[in-house]
């Protein structure tokens, strides 16, 4: 097996090798938790399958490592499975945000026009500068149906959630306390509940975003 | 406070249920994935096969690899074409120079592959020396262009039927717009963090969608050449030993341009870029239409017309001010108009003299239909002389029209609802400094005589 200092480029980021390594590396545990991460993530984003969040999260430092751009690991600063954690997020995040992704786009391209026209204005292409960074009507009326879309979707998961929990009391005050921004000791004191019970009570909870998030949103 | 919207709730419940997660024992966790009848080591194990599987994809995922990946693949394709029959037609120097440059290319790629993946300096003098292949072949298609021959062919989807190549031309498009993209992303840490290596599946669909899509076909077809005759300069820059060092003095650049210049290949260069449609979305902006009008100029100077024939209304405008610029006698300047749906000229074209070669004038070419009306109909049956349209913006719908007899398109639109930086109710005046473009209503476009001078000496040779 390689060593890890040799399987690190010189820039302290992974190589394929060291990524290759840290992957057969992964626990059982480790796994568990990943795809659970990704199971509470899944909801309402375009991920159908926590299996495929995770796998795609794994093989972002690989593909990075190859060379081919996106998020790197540096195993000196953060171990896999948080950086795993974190890319998993930022995957469900990506896949949530499809409207606020398409401004970020226009605004790059339009940065990166103007740099160009300053240097050369005349070979500035309308088709790649102006229609570009500038929503047309067409797109704003396609963003603002997403919006709708996605709002409604989010009210439907919400309802559900909210169905799942209905005769489970002390979770219902969980969520309420957690909707309201509330401490843990605040819910505790609100709901007059033990710390085994607000425990169980958030594991409940947990277990029970399990079963409701995977598969049931897409975009 | 309170969050807001049902995002925002669902955010903090999925936040929520993160933070319990983090306090969960390994071995709470594995007697829960047992309650669950999950099989965590078998879905474990199969997760880092399917990453195993990827992995030695993603170790040869490098610039040069992909690169070269493309155009092998388009190599094997061509072979297989070739076994299959097919073979490159023998009309058109620039349908058969496509061919033989892909092939080449792939030749080349293919052969050094083999050999040695990085690129060194043996391969630097290959390139120059492919660049200035490339761009003698293209020389052909870019005269071709300024007459009608119609190098770069708009209409793709007759093109797929008359041949296969454009299947071919379309993949090399798609890995040129993927390579771009590829490496145009790790330039924006931000664009990275918010497509991570993911992108590379959303963009895919996305693409080979696009490149199927008859509309933006049409204008991947024109960028493929647009894209071509940069690639060219660049390469024609690098092989030249043109060197952009801005601590070069001004006697050391000129004499570098004038070495330039005197190659066969720079004027090839300056052929096409001359005469590269400039594309826009539904408005030419000031620039660009001066831009075009000095190409216009320079196009009809070279194809010295016998006759000139303005389309009533805004195409005088722009016919009235080239006619004048080119120094051509008033007596074969014609206007066209339009009476119960059909044009007629304002008095007869023999009153011009002897005349073979006449140059139909617009301002803007929507649909090609008043082009082709007065071509085919006005002078319908006149087979002695050739005929040529000339509008200073064309929409990409008219250019199926007009393919046959363009002489040259300055300015495509992508819109059919295009317009011009003047009012084309309008008329054109001269000043004594400056030519003014929609004179006496509404909008004008006041051009300095001196401006345009420079631009028109900027345009071509």
């Amino acid at each position: 097996m390689q060593s890890k200092a040799t399987a690190e480029s010189q820039d302290g980021f992974a190589t394929v090798e060291r990524v290759m390594q840290a992957v057969a590396e992964l626990t059982v545990a480790d796994y568990l938790r990943l795809r659970k991460t990704a199971k509470y993530l899944m909801g309402g984003s375009a991920y159908q399958d926590p299996d495929q969040l995770v796998q795609d999260a794994v093989t972002t430092p690989l593909f990075a490592a190859a060379g081919g751009g996106g998020r790197r690991w540096q195993p000196s600063r953060v171990s896999f499975v948080i950086f795993l954690g974190r890319t998993i997020q930022g995957l469900a995040s990506d896949s949530r945000r499809v409207r606020k992704r398409r401004l970020l786009l226009s605004i790059v391209a339009g940065s990166a026009a103007r740099d160009y026209e300053s240097v050369e204005p005349q070979e500035c292409n309308l088709l790649d500068t102006q229609q570009f960074a500038t929503p047309s009507v067409e797109q704003t009326a396609v963003d603002e149906q997403e919006d709708r879309d996605r709002q409604r979707e989010d009210d439907l998961l919400l309802a559900r959630v909210h169905e799942h929990f209905k005769r489970d009391l002390q979770t219902m005050t969980i969520i309420a306390g957690i909707k309201e921004g509330n401490s843990a000791h605040q819910i505790r004191e609100q709901a007059g509940m033990s710390e085994t019970q607000y425990a169980s009570a958030r594991r409940r909870f947990r277990r029970g975003l399990e079963h409701l998030f995977p598969g049931q949103t897409k975009l | 406070m309170s969050p807001r919207t049902p995002n925002d709730l669902l955010s903090l419940l999925q936040q929520a249920a993160l933070d319990d997660l983090q306090q969960t024992s390994d071995e709470e966790l594995l007697k829960e994935a047992l309650e669950d009848g999950d099989d965590a080591e078998a879905l474990l194990a199969a997760l880092q096969q399917r990453v195993r599987e990827q992995a030695d994809a993603a170790a040869q995922q490098n610039c040069t690899d992909h690169l070269k990946r493309s155009v092998i693949s388009l190599e094997r394709s061509l072979k297989k074409r070739a076994c299959q029959g097919f073979s490159p037609p023998a009309d058109g120097m620039h349908a058969a120079g496509v061919h033989s440059v892909v092939r080449k290319r792939a030749q080349w790629w293919g052969g050094k592959g083999r050999r040695q993946a990085t690129l060194d300096s043996a391969l630097e003098e290959e390139e120059q020396a492919l660049a200035a292949s490339i761009l003698m072949k293209l020389n052909d298609s870019s005269k071709a262009r300024c007459r009608s021959d119609l190098p770069f062919d708009c209409d793709a989807e007759s093109l797929v039927r008359r041949d296969r190549r454009s299947e071919l031309i379309k993949r090399l498009l798609l890995e040129l717009v993927e390579y771009w993209i590829f490496l145009r992303m790790d330039e924006f840490s931000e664009l990275a963090d918010l497509l991570p290596e993911s992108r590379a599946r959303i963009l895919r669909p996305l693409l080979r969608n696009a490149i199927h899509d008859p509309q933006i076909l049409k204008f991947a077809s024109i960028s493929l050449g647009t894209l071509a005759s940069m690639l060219c300069t660049s390469a024609l820059a690098k092989a030249s030993g043109l060197d952009i060092d801005p601590h070069r003095s001004a006697d050391e650049r000129d004499e570098l341009l004038r070495r330039i210049r005197a190659k066969a290949e720079w004027r090839a260069f300056h052929n096409l870029i001359d005469h590269e449609p400039r594309l826009v979305t539904d408005s030419v902006d000031p620039a660009r239409a001066i831009s075009a009008l000095a190409t216009m100029q320079r196009a009809l100077a070279a194809y010295n017309p016998d006759a000139i024939v303005a389309v009533a209304g805004g195409g005088e405008i722009v016919g009235d001010f080239l006619r004048k610029q080119i120094g051509m006698d008033a007596r074969r300047y014609f206007v066209a108009s339009c009476k119960d749906g059909e044009y007629t000229l304002d008095r007869d074209l023999r009153t011009g003299g002897v005349i073979k070669r006449v140059v139909i004038i617009d301002d803007i070419s929507r649909t090609g239909r008043t082009l082709t009306s007065i071509r085919n109909h006005t002078f319908g049956g006149m087979d002695a002389i050739e005929f040529k349209a000339l509008a200073l913006v064309s929409a990409a719908v008219a250019i199926d029209r007009i393919r046959d007899f363009f002489l040259l398109l300055p300015v495509v639109s992508q819109s059919s609802n295009v317009s011009v930086p003047w009012d084309t109710k309008g008329s054109y005046r001269t000043t004594r400094t400056s030519y003014v473009f929609g004179a006496d209503h509404g909008a004008r476009l006041k051009v300095p005589k001196e401006l345009y001078e420079q631009i028109y000496g900027d345009v071509g040779t």
